[in-house]
């Protein structure tokens, strides 16, 4: 990422067509969750369970992905493990050549966009094609994804229209189910043709070695059906340790990413084709990715590791609302990805992600595994002023502001004397410009003037006067 | 690679402080009976943009001719009759006589046929499934992969055609789940016709899937 995070963040809110495209985004995931979360009557204890469950899975992880890797290799799986991002596209290219693989049918896969696994196949001059819709269209635009549940949320139907004019022929639309119909059309070759096929993985059970993949669409299905291998990448943390876990975490899975009471197609996946099975791939490769997760474990953003990718928080984040995914400048946007960011790709790198964000507390409310964003927003806030020192002048502003703070006396004269320069400095009651240091608070936001009566005047002026604010005598 | 990860997770658990976290008990829904399962599965599978229809036992083998004569379908991906409640006996029969081409479910190991074989079935019009369960609160089938039992025949066709027992409705995903078969290789929960939301958040039906899920209740 070239420019700076507040160019991105300026250059995001100045695009009207984003704009509309967020605010679309915002009331109709936000109406369909509610919507679900109300169809469990039961969802606050459904959510501890869910949270308990991913605790679980996190404090013994070394014990259960043994487990995981017995199970799989006992059905007939192969399990590997890729210390970083480089050594997980070697696997994938591995395996893939092994096979004399020319093209690859891919399943939408967070995991494979943090290790970059698309440009590493095809600089060993593979074919590669995303086949959700929402990746597909972004792979024909040379775009990345704004969302991890909703990857193509930026764009509006008629950037698709006219990208699928370019690249596909299609007669100018902006009928929806023509675009759809068009990439269905253009997939199925890929699907029927494709040597191997790639997915991610929503969990994976320690005890029975099951992979369970959700999709809307039934591409990960046909990615994990028609070519002869398929490749399973996984973030090593996705696990739960038994089949009665995967189902308490299936219930708040699709409620929370899409508000729907279950995804169109939830695929549960024990091994590679039997004997005598119809269909199903030959082999199946499960790609364990560490890439710094073993050391977040150990980290003060740990709890950062139960996430489900769900994308709840993105949706409620109203500073994600306003400025969309692509203004972060990560592979994991919104609140949830100002934490996973820094947490695998470190604080100093990463940790100015976290300033975007109002600490307000919406991103915990609706997190189905209760993880507590805004305190580690927090700490990942502390953790990069306390490494890069911060501003030359913060520190001893610090000081003389705990030491204003110390006494009543000199509160007041500081409240005092902040009154009369907000007053001195504002135009109609608000200031557009602060001087100096803080000049950096007011680019992008209006500071308002105090009140010419502070709260402690007003107070004992109407205890003299014996009313309340109301103008009325207070209660005996 | 394997044991260097591994010592890394443990040397990060030695250090790691405990999340919290609670242990609030589930309550359990009270049970309803087999019709009110029924009449919710319809309900809900109909809000998803799928098609519910009741048969009974002895109409069965014409009700599905009969359906798959409206849907215009001539090619059918079958799964094997022994996988489909026992009232569908004598389907395969009744559509060969019919005039409905059979596609063949096998998808051959070697390079050579394959391509021949998978273009005949994505060429099917409809596929034909029996199924594990029907989970009334999600308005979701179950369906279980084995001998006879093809993964296509729900998926690369336009139209999927799944037929259930009245005994195989469950309220919930966690009422059915214990009985769930340990043994498929492939077990897929399938909620209404394939859809996306990908475009605006706008809803379409039948992106890679089937665009048309009708589901058979046979008596």
């Amino acid at each position: 990422m070239q420019t700076s995070f507040p160019s991105r963040i300026a250059a995001a809110i100045g695009n009207p067509n984003l704009q509309l495209a967020l605010d679309g985004n915002f009331v109709r995931s936000r109406d369909k969750r509610e919507a679900a979360m109300a169809s469990l009557p039961e969802a606050d204890a459904v959510r501890d369970r869910a949270r308990a469950i991913r605790v679980e899975a996190l404090s013994r992880l070394d014990h259960y992905l043994l487990q995981l890797e017995a199970a799989v290799q006992a059905q007939g799986g192969v399990v590997h493990w890729a210390a970083d991002a480089a050594e997980a596209n070697r696997i994938v290219l591995g395996i893939a050549q092994a096979h004399n693989a020319k093209l690859i049918a891919k399943s939408k896969s967070m995991v494979s966009e943090e290790i970059g696994l698309n440009a590493a196949l095809e600089a060993a001059g593979l074919r590669v094609v995303e086949t959700d819709l929402g990746e597909y269209i972004l792979q024909l635009r040379h775009d990345r994804p704004s969302h991890i549940v909703a990857p193509a949320i930026h764009l509006r139907r008629s950037d698709v229209a006219a990208l699928f004019e370019k690249e596909l022929g299609l007669p100018p639309t902006d009928d929806i189910p023509v675009l759809t119909a068009a990439a269905r059309a253009a997939l199925r070759q890929v699907f029927v043709s494709a040597d191997v096929g790639v997915s991610g993985v929503n969990f994976a059970v320690a005890q029975s070695g099951t992979l369970c993949i959700v999709s809307n669409e039934g591409n990960a299905r046909l990615c994990t059906t028609l070519p002869k291998v398929h490749v399973a990448l996984m973030g090593l943390e996705r696990i739960v340790p038994t089949m009665a876990d995967l189902e308490v975490m299936l219930r708040v899975l699709a409620r929370s990413a899409t508000g729907q009471k279950i995804t169109g197609y939830t695929t549960l996946l024990n091994g590679p084709r039997r004997a005598a099975e119809l269909d199903g791939p030959d082999e199946l490769h499960l790609v364990l990715v560490d890439n710094g997760r073993s050391r977040a474990l150990g980290g003060e953003l740990a709890e950062s590791l139960l996430c489900i990718r769900c994308g709840a928080c993105l949706n409620a984040c109203p500073v994600y609302r306003e400025i969309g995914g692509h203004a972060y400048g990560s592979v994991y946007p919104g609140p949830i990805g100002a934490i996973v960011t820094p947490a695998l790709g470190g604080l100093m790198e990463f940790g100015e992600l976290a300033q975007a964000s109002t600490l307000c507390g919406a991103c915990r409310d609706v997190c189905p595994v209760r993880i507590d964003i805004p305190n580690m927003l927090l700490h990942v806030r502390a953790a990069h002023v306390a490494g890069t020192g911060g501003a030359w002048w913060l520190a001893p502003a610090l000081r003389v502001w705990a030491w204003a703070m110390r006494s009543t006396a000199r509160y007041g004269w500081a409240v005092a004397a902040a009154g009369w320069a907000t007053r001195a400095l504002a135009t109609q009651g608000w200031v557009r410009r602060l001087p100096g240091p803080l000049g950096g608070w007011t680019q992008r936001r209006d500071f308002p003037a105090f009140a010419t009566e502070t709260f402690r005047d007003r107070l004992s002026r109407q205890r003299r006067a014996g009313v309340n604010e109301y103008g009325s005598a207070p209660d005996a | 690679m394997r044991d260097t990860i591994l010592s890394n997770i443990r040397q990060s658990l030695n250090s790691a402080r405990a999340l919290p976290h609670l242990h609030t008990p589930i309550p359990r829904h009270p049970d309803s009976d087999r019709e009110t399962l029924i009449a919710q599965f319809a309900a809900e599978w109909r809000a998803l943009g799928g098609q519910f229809e009741r048969v009974r036992a002895a109409d069965a083998v014409a009700g599905a001719c009969e359906l798959l004569r409206k849907l215009e379908a001539r090619r059918v991906l079958m799964w094997d009759e022994a996988a489909l409640p026992p009232a569908l006996t004598g389907l395969k029969t009744m559509l060969e006589r019919s005039g409905f081409t059979l596609v063949p479910q096998m998808i051959p190991r070697e390079a050579l046929t394959r391509p021949g074989v998978v273009a005949a079935i994505e060429a099917a019009e409809a596929g034909l499934t029996g199924a594990e369960a029907a989970i009334a609160q999600v308005g979701a089938v179950a369906l279980r992969s084995g001998p006879g039992r093809g993964r296509l025949a729900s998926l690369l066709v336009p139209a999927h055609l799944v037929f259930v027992t009245p005994d195989q409705f469950h309220a919930t995903l966690a009422d059915w789940w214990p009985r769930m078969s340990a043994e498929a290789s492939n077990i897929t929960l399938i909620a209404g016709p394939s859809r996306t939301s990908d475009i605006e958040r706008v809803l379409t039906l039948g992106v890679h899937g089937p665009k048309q899920a009708i589901a058979i209740c046979v008596d």
